[in-house]
């Protein structure tokens, strides 16, 4: 580190790239890399404790969104004017033909212009009425509403509500003296991956083949470090718990509470009100792995 | 070594391939024996010897494959450019070209032109806007997921080294788009009982 070097900036380069090769002696700030033996007052004194990290797996079960969002008012104009623009430039369908070629028919007939053609009932099924009947047709058909009884009755345990958004799995739990609101989490079995704790976590939580799920990807999405209170440290031998967090897209199905479980309540709530039950830390590790649908 | 009578005969009989018929050789008398020990002549062998390699100034031959493209170049230049293929599904229909289907509009006012060139520039800078958050998103996650990976290396080796493995189970992924309305409830179960009529009707009014 001390050798003589003609350019100073290269003396720097010397130095991270050094630094980046020395595993767990890196201290990472501002995206600027201090190699540890150096003064660095912005990492944490992590090496004078011992105690190890208890590792848990958190799952975030997603219900993707059912029904498209509605536009907004520069969107609806836009649209509006596009559709404009594209009947502008474009040609007569041969439906609309038909239709010229009906009209001018009828006005000739009662003109008495047109003889009557032989074999000609009269009552020949024009391209209007063809147009009538399938305008009935859709009239009779009574799609779904986009706002659903669940919305109504904002009833949060139900994963019909808010179809237009991204719902959550949120539990309640016991955490040392508090209940709180958290992603279903469980620690990590001797022998398991995180993933496999993840999923482990997941069916201990809900009855079997209730909800089909698909987790994504074997690497964790997010991690959320607490350290437990003194007393607790001492008598578990741990320093506090690192949870990771384990994506899950809802294919099938809906989540039923296990009885036996240490799970109060659940709720299936929307990127928006995570804040108003979570506490700030926890809101914000897991917001930035959930992306919202509307942007 | 082979006895392949045809080839042999053309070239022994001047017949083309084609032409000769394999004969019946004692009754003919054609001669099919090259010298006295009854030594069978194939084909392969009557080829004639590779020819000797005449030594070649290296600098000659380039300044030949040199003329060579100059002069594929200037026929290339008075043939004109290459002319593209026309993309199949870029050709529009003769029949719509026809005179008789154009529509007959006012034309645009000004005031309208100019609500609309000033609706685009609103879009762009709303759309511009939505792929900026869109992107501080996705590095956002990205980041997130960076540090998960990296606590969990501090931890342990082994835990991460699972963690990175790719995970073949996950493709082929499903999925069924948003639609503008819900799934009714209880309509599949109506059309197999003959309750909702879904016969497709378009090719009638088309």
């Amino acid at each position: 580190m001390a050798a003589h070097y003609r350019f100073p900036y290269l003396r720097i380069l010397a130095l991270t790239q050094s630094a980046y090769k020395m595993k767990g002696s890196l201290c990472f700030k501002n995206n600027l890399v201090f190699p540890k033996h150096q003064i660095c007052r912005f990492c944490s004194s992590s090496d004078t404790e011992t105690r190890p990290w208890q590792l848990m797996s958190g799952v975030c079960v997603e219900r993707y969104p059912v029904i498209s969002q509605t536009h907004n008012s520069i969107e609806e104009e836009f649209k509006e004017m596009c559709n404009m623009v594209e009947f502008e430039s474009s040609v007569l369908s041969d439906h609309e033909i038909q239709v010229r070629k009906d009209r001018d028919r009828m006005k000739k007939r009662k003109e008495g212009e047109l003889e009557e053609e032989a074999g000609d009932d009269g009552e020949v099924m024009t391209a209007l009425d063809l147009e009538d009947i399938a305008l009935e047709k859709l009239k009779q058909f009574q799609a779904a509403p986009r706002e659903t009884s669940a919305d109504q009755e904002n009833d949060t345990k139900s994963i019909n509500r808010k179809l237009a958004d991204k719902l959550v799995l949120l539990v309640k739990e016991k955490i040392g003296d508090k209940t709180l609101w958290i992603l279903p989490q469980g620690y990590r079995d001797t022998g398991e991956s995180m993933r496999e704790a993840a999923e482990r976590v997941l069916n201990a939580c809900t009855i079997e083949n209730r909800m089909k799920v698909k987790f994504v990807g074997n690497a964790p999405v997010g991690v959320y470090k607490y350290k437990y209170p003194e007393d607790i440290q001492h008598k578990i031998g741990a320093q506090g718990a690192k949870i990771f967090f384990f994506k899950a897209k809802l294919m099938q199905g809906d989540f039923m509470q296990r009885p036996d479980v240490g799970i109060s309540e659940y709720k299936w709530v929307t990127r928006e009100e995570l804040d108003s039950h979570l506490i700030k830390g926890y809101s914000d590790t897991i917001k930035s792995f959930i992306l919202p649908v509307s942007l | 070594m082979r006895l392949d009578l045809r080839a042999f005969l053309s070239q022994a009989s001047f017949f083309p391939p084609q032409v000769c018929f394999v004969p019946y050789i004692h009754s003919r008398g054609i001669f099919t024996g090259v010298g006295g020990l009854a030594f069978r002549a194939s084909q392969s062998l009557q080829a004639e010897p590779p020819k000797k390699k005449k030594k070649t100034d290296p600098k000659q031959e380039q300044l030949r494959q040199h003329r060579y493209l100059k002069r594929l170049k200037k026929l290339q230049y008075k043939m004109g450019k290459a002319e593209l293929k026309p993309v199949e599904e870029m050709r529009v229909d003769r029949a719509l070209l026809d005179e008789a289907r154009k529509r007959d509009l006012p034309e645009i006012p000004p005031e309208e032109q100019e609500r609309r060139a000033l609706l685009l520039k609103r879009w762009s800078k709303f759309k511009f806007a939505q792929h900026v958050t869109e992107t501080r998103l996705i590095e956002g996650a990205i980041k997130a997921q960076e540090k998960a990976l990296n606590e969990l290396r501090t931890e342990s080796e082994e835990l991460y080294q699972q963690a990175i493995k790719t995970d073949n189970s996950l493709f082929p992924l499903e999925g069924v788009g948003p639609t503008h309305t819900p799934a009714i409830d209880g309509f599949d179960k109506k059309v197999i009982d003959g309750v909702c009529d879904v016969t497709d009707n378009t090719d009638e009014f088309l």
